[in-house]
């Protein structure tokens, strides 16, 4: 638990150093930038539509440049040796890019809708969102030894998992969307600004808790498997 | 320490196994080296001692433990450098010995200090991308003490060093060897192997040769022979004879006798001569 916690402020002053903070300053700007043109009737559908992708898109690739710069410095290996265990290396890295996302949400939401949300809902949505996104950004990137492949295969889970936005804007309406784990999102955080019933909070909390149970399981098996195995190769 | 018994390794994709039986035991405070040419079997091993690789079949004990029943308070005994330096970039010197720190949790160095021993205190706050490959092999040497452990792994420790760091790095080795601390280490590098090593192993094509003190070897394995290096006719000679029966030896004695001498030698073999004879191979 303490060494959980040593590695999430070590992990956060990391990604500081590497400039992720930066980057991540200069999106938010940008997203803010770009709402205010947009007509306030727009901003209820774009608003949750962009937080959305904050912590999901923004996790899923800030997680792989976290390892692949791990990698490639070759402090995964050294890592490994310590007492850090695989587990709490994922968990430090779980919390510390949520709190990322959380903070340029936040400062989203109140820039450019700035209207009184249901606040939990939206931290939950975002929260769980997070967590999805970087474990699945996880096992991607763990499986694939240079960035060209990786970045072709990204691309591949990032449609997939993005398909229930096809819902989301109303071009085609399908109970199958709710078998993707990013319905459950949407849901959640597009709830936060306009409400939810209650059946679909529960199914949107259950269904994610779910998911990322099962990817944080398959995340341990990868980093052994293509990370500490992997590293054997000459 | 390090107790390994029938230690059989094979990677899942390899059509042989890469480590065949090996058998030896490291007791504590000695500097055991682990020689042979590449791809050889010694990373492997090494990889099986720290934990790394777990499907091995036989026995490998450390600290009197099977090493796949050590939970990750293991980490906290042993300390490994790695061959290729592993360091954050964008950190400095200081910074990277302290990210890592913060995960043990017993007694620890001062990181400045083990920046002093390695020569880098001035550049304790410059960022690694600055620093030259010697710079960084330094630093990836001198974090493995981090966390005072009992056991330290090299990975060719000296290798891409100045003769003079080289030199620190050795000296540093000794003394951590006295404070009774248990040294493996792997090398091709015969001479690092001669200067520091209590016992070596010769390993080739993933078995063990031999195991034996560089000094019993130079002993069993010398030519045994005796150089003279005299002055004759003007002109600058040598001549060999073998040491056994040197005082019946008329011809050595004659020569002592009527020439001038310049130099007596013993002929010893070098460590890397031992190894070519017994294993048939050469060092690479
Ligand atoms: N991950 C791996 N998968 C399959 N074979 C491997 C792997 N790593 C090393 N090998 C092979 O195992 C043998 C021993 O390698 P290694 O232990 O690295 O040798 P050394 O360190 O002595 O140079 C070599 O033939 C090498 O090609
Ligand atoms: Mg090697």
């Amino acid at each position: 638990m303490i060494r959980t916690l040593k590695s999430i402020k070590g992990d956060i002053f990391l990604q500081f150093k590497y400039g992720f903070y930066l980057v991540y300053t200069i999106v938010t700007i940008m997203y803010i930038f770009l709402l205010n043109f947009l007509p306030e009737e727009a901003l209820i559908v774009i608003v949750p539509f962009i937080i959305f992708s904050d912590p999901s898109v923004l996790g899923f690739f800030f997680i792989s440049g976290l390892v692949l710069l791990e990698k490639g410095e070759g402090v995964l290996e050294y890592l490994i040796i310590t007492p850090l265990q695989v587990k709490e290396y994922i968990i430090s890295k779980l919390v510390s890019l949520t709190f990322l996302s959380l903070i340029t949400s936040i400062i989203i939401e109140f820039f450019s809708f700035g209207k009184n949300i249901n606040y939990p809902i939206f931290l939950v949505g975002i929260t769980l969102t997070s967590f999805l996104f970087i474990l699945i950004g996880f096992i991607a990137v763990s499986r694939f030894p240079t960035i060209n492949k990786y970045l072709l295969s990204s691309v591949g889970y990032i449609i997939v998992l993005c398909l229930p936005l096809i819902g989301y804007f109303g071009i085609f309406k399908s109970r199958l969307f709710y078998l993707f784990p990013t319905q459950a999102s949407l849901l959640l955080i597009s709830g936060a600004f306009k409400g939810i019933d209650t059946w679909q909070l529960i199914y949107s909390i259950l269904y994610l808790l779910v998911w990322i149970a099962a990817t944080f399981k398959i995340a341990n098996i990868s980093f052994y498997k293509y990370i500490i195995l992997k590293k054997g190769d000459n | 320490m390090i107790e390994v018994k029938d230690l059989m390794f094979k990677y899942p994709k390899a059509k042989e196994k890469t480590l065949k039986e090996l058998n030896f035991k490291i007791d504590k405070g000695e500097i055991f080296g682990f020689l042979g040419p590449s791809g050889a079997g010694k990373s492997t091993t090494q990889k099986i001692l720290i934990g790394i690789l777990k499907d091995y079949l036989g026995s490998v004990k450390i600290l009197g433990k099977e090493i796949i029943n050590w939970n990750t308070d293991f980490y906290e005994k042993i300390g490994v450098s790695f061959e290729l330096p592993n360091l954050y970039h964008k950190l400095t010197a200081l910074e990277n010995l302290d990210f890592v720190k913060s995960f043990y949790s017993g007694k620890k160095e001062d990181s400045k200090k083990l920046l002093e021993m390695v020569g880098l205190e001035k550049n304790a706050d410059v960022k690694v991308s600055k620093y030259s490959k010697g710079m960084k092999m330094r630093l990836n040497f001198v974090r493995a003490f981090i966390h005072n452990p009992d056991i330290v792994f090299f990975d060719e420790p000296t290798s891409g060093l100045d003769p003079l760091n080289a030199k620190n790095i050795k000296n540093i080795i000794m003394e951590k060897k006295h404070q009774g601390k248990t040294i493996f280490l792997t090398t091709h590098n015969m001479t690092v192997a001669d200067e520091l090593c209590d016992r070596v192993a010769f390993i080739v094509d993933g078995e063990i040769k031999l195991i034996d003190s560089p000094k019993k070897l130079k002993i069993e394995h010398g030519k045994r022979n005796i150089k003279v290096e005299y002055i004759d006719k003007n002109k600058f000679q040598e001549k060999d004879f073998a040491l056994k029966g040197i005082g019946y030896n008329d011809e050595y004695i004659k020569l002592l006798r009527e020439k001038e001498i310049k130099t007596i030698h013993t002929q010893e073999a070098t460590l890397e001569d031992i190894f070519v004879q017994t294993t048939g191979r050469k060092l690479l």
